[in-house]
């Protein structure tokens, strides 16, 4: 049955790739002529329902363990829990591009429904189909139900089966023997948030498609009055859900994957940040349409730019075009998809600004005359800031790919340092300024508190330690946007929280700027080695390695360590453990949260005595004295099992070196051997006991070389405790500003969705 | 409203052109080691593959994790990494240092470990 259900779902994969280009047909020909709606909307239906299915099958393989599919075997394994198990469904490309139809499809269900009362149905899911019958061909090309042997065709065999061999036969004579176990999730993947983020940003990439679809259907109807208030409530909930993934990477990334910090400007992370931003910025441009009827090809323009960078951003991440310069994986996904992909690219973009500028001329926006000090005025300039900084981060994400080269992150430090100050300044502005114009006057009696507050929060900040000039100006246009938001907050509350999104994700940004700084600028760093049961102190708090456990059916083990300061004790507990599978040390950070600030604890290794890492590498030359400390060394002879060398397998190096000192000498045998996977070294210590010598290799030269390594055993080492933890210990202030800053600002996303989605009822009813 | 567009335009241009200037400025060219000892203390990126057989080892007093790196002209180099071994490292399909060059060794600030995406380069053995 599991057979068969993966062929059909290839089966099924062509057939919708059909009906979905013909829905698209159709769709474009109902919107001149009614009668095509119907087929049209069959179109729709088969190709929602298929994706749906061809989802609910790969979740079958999935669950059942079907390693018969290559998919399946690369992605998953028994031992997985079921969350994670389920994970896998999108943890490979192909599958990911599965789960992206699949949001489209449900997405597409809820949009015909949407779009059919609103009257614009055939123009919208026209669009939104390109985007599907896109996808679907995609997934033709990379589906996740290719079965192991049209990959490996020498797992074909013949003859007679094994007994009681998990088989199948291919044909009367041939058989494929089924793996019993996967290959695994990536160790790194296997976490919590493996569930969530991934799925949360996708969710984010599909919906971006329908403001997309909106500013089309505008153009290919000659109405660009009304797109913007349905394509409201769809952007700021695409907008949330593409926040949200971000935030949920960084807090990954921070929490348990031990890259120090929640973000690192790693082009993965860039390529979705930058469409966000975008999407932030037309947000804001799409409000001033709304209220005064301007900004209409902003509008347009900006829509199509923020959808095409969803599809650039999947390009530069699955084309394997930025390979070497993220610390993510990334496959070959061959040729094909990375044309198909860059096909996508340009047929979406050219898409939209071939038919904008083909109607550049019919489209007219409001020409209302206003002050340079008025609302419209702050938000375009507060979307102009924001488009600045998402190109300065576009602009360092593909310069790898134009250049044999990458930029270095202190690139978009030093240009988004000074564009988060403007973003801060105006912020706050555009809060106080109204619609029309203003007066310079008022607007000063307005934010003078604001101004004066902010000024003695920073000054109380400088004394906290925030003392370089760049972070003054900042922190300071930070407290002066929450100011103003805050009474903004107080005054406006009545109005009904609904209404107060803007201040909540206003006062977010700013917060989490704030949080910026503390953690990022003013974050310090120690590297330290604990020796078990010693304490040291470290930024104020004794650290103190109290010993091992293992947990996880004794297949992990963390660190306990006992942090202490005057007033309070926690044990943190790091993990560390070698993961069999990608035959690596899995390290996991702890951290001590605390309201202020984090104490970040990351586990580099345990050093046990036995396992000395303090080797100092020499090189001999064959019958040459060779002076250390107080002795000679003489390489004498040397012996290479070349034989078993040249057959690859486990060979063996032996040396003998001749030990001189004070007029006594001894003879040193030294032996090493060497596999494929490394060398095995047997230390040999002199006879006075203080120096140990292994053999790391003979050189066969002119003249043979021997390198040896050595260590110096000195009496106290005998004393010193057996293990030492390393460790970095990190202070991270204000972290928590951080991400509660994100939470509210993602909150806001919600609350402006709810009374967006409540504006188009109205108008509606 | 015409000489708002062409300040707005200047604006844009003069930034984006500045923005350009600084991107070349700071950009880590791919290099290899015959490169880096021209561009001497330069900072580059050196793609390459661990040398297994030489192993690698880790100072923790100073924090140093020191390997050697064959580049795609398979020259070999040492490299001193200020930092602990990097995760995954042992099963990178290759590995991408980031630092500078300076009498015959390769001190890194940075490494980008690739793996084989999810173990798909794992053979799978009927």
């Amino acid at each position: 049955m599991f057979n068969f259900i993966g062929d059909f779902a290839i089966v099924l994969n062509y057939l919708l790739f059909i009906t979905s280009f013909l829905s698209v047909f159709f769709y474009l020909k109902s919107i001149s002529e009614a009668k095509f709606l119907s087929l049209a909307r069959y179109g729709l239906y088969i190709t929602n329902s298929g994706i749906i299915l061809i989802s609910f099958i790969l979740l079958l393989l999935i669950i059942n363990h079907q390693y018969q599919y290559i998919y399946v075997f690369n992605n998953s394994s028994n031992d997985l829990p079921f969350g994670l198990l389920l994970s896998t469904f999108y943890a490979g490309q192909e599958g990911s591009f599965l789960f992206w139809l699949l949001c489209l499809a449900v997405i597409g269900i809820f949009l015909q429904n949407f779009t059919k009362k609103i009257g614009l149905e055939s123009s919208v899911m026209s669009t939104f189909g390109i985007v599907v019958v896109f996808l679907l061909l995609l997934l033709i090309n990379k589906s996740p139900f290719e079965k192991i042997w049209s990959l490996y065709p020498e797992a074909i065999r013949t003859g007679i089966p094994p007994v009681g061999a998990n088989i199948i036969n291919i044909s009367s004579t041939q058989w494929v023997m089924i793996p019993p176990d996967g290959n695994g999730l990536n160790p790194l993947l296997q976490n919590f948030w493996m569930q969530i983020h991934p799925p949360v940003l996708f969710i984010g990439f599909a919906l971006m498609t329908v403001p997309y679809a909106f500013a089309i259907s505008s153009l290919i109807i000659g109405n660009y009055k009304n797109w913007i208030k349905y394509s409201l409530p769809w952007l700021s909930i695409a907008s949330f859900f593409l926040g949200a993934g971000l935030v949920l990477g960084a807090f990954w990334a921070y929490e348990t994957l031990g890259w120090g910090g929640y973000w690192g400007w790693d082009p993965v992370e860039n390529s979705s940040l930058v469409p966000w931003i975008f999407s932030v910025a037309l947000l804001h441009t799409a409000i001033t349409q709304l209220k005064t009827g301007g900004l209409v090809k902003t509008n347009l323009f900006l829509t199509i730019i923020t959808f095409s960078l969803v599809i650039y951003s999947t390009f530069l991440t699955r084309s394997g075009v930025l390979q070497d310069a993220s610390v993510h994986s990334f496959t070959e996904p061959g040729s094909a998809v990375y044309l198909l992909l860059f096909i996508f690219l340009l047929s979406i973009f050219i898409l939209g600004l071939g038919l904008l500028l083909y109607r550049i001329k019919a489209i007219n926006s409001e020409k209302s005359e206003y002050n340079l000090i008025s609302k419209e005025v702050m938000l375009s300039l507060g979307s102009i800031v924001l488009s600045l900084s998402a190109l300065i981060i576009l602009a360092g994400t593909s310069y790898p790919i134009f250049s044999k080269s990458a930029v270095d992150v202190s690139f978009y430090d030093k240009w988004n340092l000074p564009l988060a100050f403007l973003i801060n300044v105006i912020n706050g502005l555009s809060l106080v300024v109204g619609w029309g114009s203003d007066l310079p006057k008022i607007i000063l009696k307005k934010i003078i508190i604001s101004l004066l507050a902010s000024t003695i929060l920073t000054i109380i900040s400088y004394f906290l330690g925030v003392i370089h000039f760049s972070m003054i100006i900042l922190i300071w246009s930070s407290f002066f946007a929450i100011f103003i938001n805050a009474e903004k907050l107080f005054r406006n509350i009545k109005l009904g929280i609904i209404n107060l999104g803007g201040v909540f994700s206003h006062i977010g940004v700013a917060l989490l700027l704030i949080g910026v700084i503390g953690s990022g600028k003013y974050s310090q760093t120690k590297h330290i080695e604990l020796p078990l049961n010693e304490e040291k102190e470290v930024f104020g708090y004794k650290f103190k390695y109290i010993g091992e456990e293992l947990f996880d059916s004794n297949k992990k083990s963390y660190f306990k360590v006992l942090v202490k300061n005057s007033n309070d004790e926690t044990i943190l507990k790091p993990i560390m453990f070698v993961n069999q599978m990608a035959n690596g040390l899995m390290k996991i950070p702890d951290i001590k949260e605390m309201i202020t600030k984090d104490i970040y604890f990351s586990p580099i290794g345990l050093k046990d005595f036995e396992s000395n890492e303090n080797v100092t590498n020499i090189q001999l030359k064959k019958d040459e004295p060779y002076q250390l400390d107080d002795m000679t060394l003489i390489f004498e002879s040397y012996k290479i099992d070349m034989e078993k060398m040249m057959m690859g397998g486990e060979f063996s190096i032996n040396a003998s070196v001749k030990v001189l000192k004070n007029n006594s000498s001894e003879i040193l045998n030294l032996s090493s051997t060497f596999d494929k996977n490394g060398p095995k070294y047997t230390p040999v210590k002199t006879s006075d006991g203080k120096y140990e010598f292994v053999l790391q290799r003979v050189l066969k030269d002119v003249v043979p070389l021997l390198n040896l390594g050595y260590v110096k055993l000195t009496d106290d080492i005998t004393a010193k405790p057996k293990e030492i933890l390393v460790a970095d210990i990190s202070i991270k202030p204000a972290i928590n500003l951080f991400w509660l800053g994100n939470l509210l600002m993602l909150f806001g996303f919600i609350l402006a969705y709810i009374r967006r989605k409540r504006e188009v009822k109205n108008i509606r009813d | 409203m015409k000489t708002r567009y062409i300040i707005g335009g200047i604006i844009i241009v003069v930034f984006l052109l500045v923005a350009v200037f600084s991107l070349v400025n700071t950009d880590i060219e791919y290099s290899d080691f015959s490169k880096a000892r021209e561009l001497d203390g330069k900072k580059i990126q050196i793609k390459g593959q661990w040398v297994r057989e030489k192993g690698s080892e880790y100072n923790s007093e100073k924090n140093e994790f020191i390997f050697y790196l064959k580049d795609e002209n398979n020259e070999i180099a040492k490299v001193i990494f200020s930092g602990s071994k990097p995760n995954n490292f042992e099963i990178a399909s290759h590995v991408v240092a980031i630092g500078k060059y300076k009498d015959g060794i390769f001190y890194s600030s940075e490494i980008l470990t690739k793996c084989p995406s999810k173990y798909e380069g794992q053979k799978y053995t009927p």
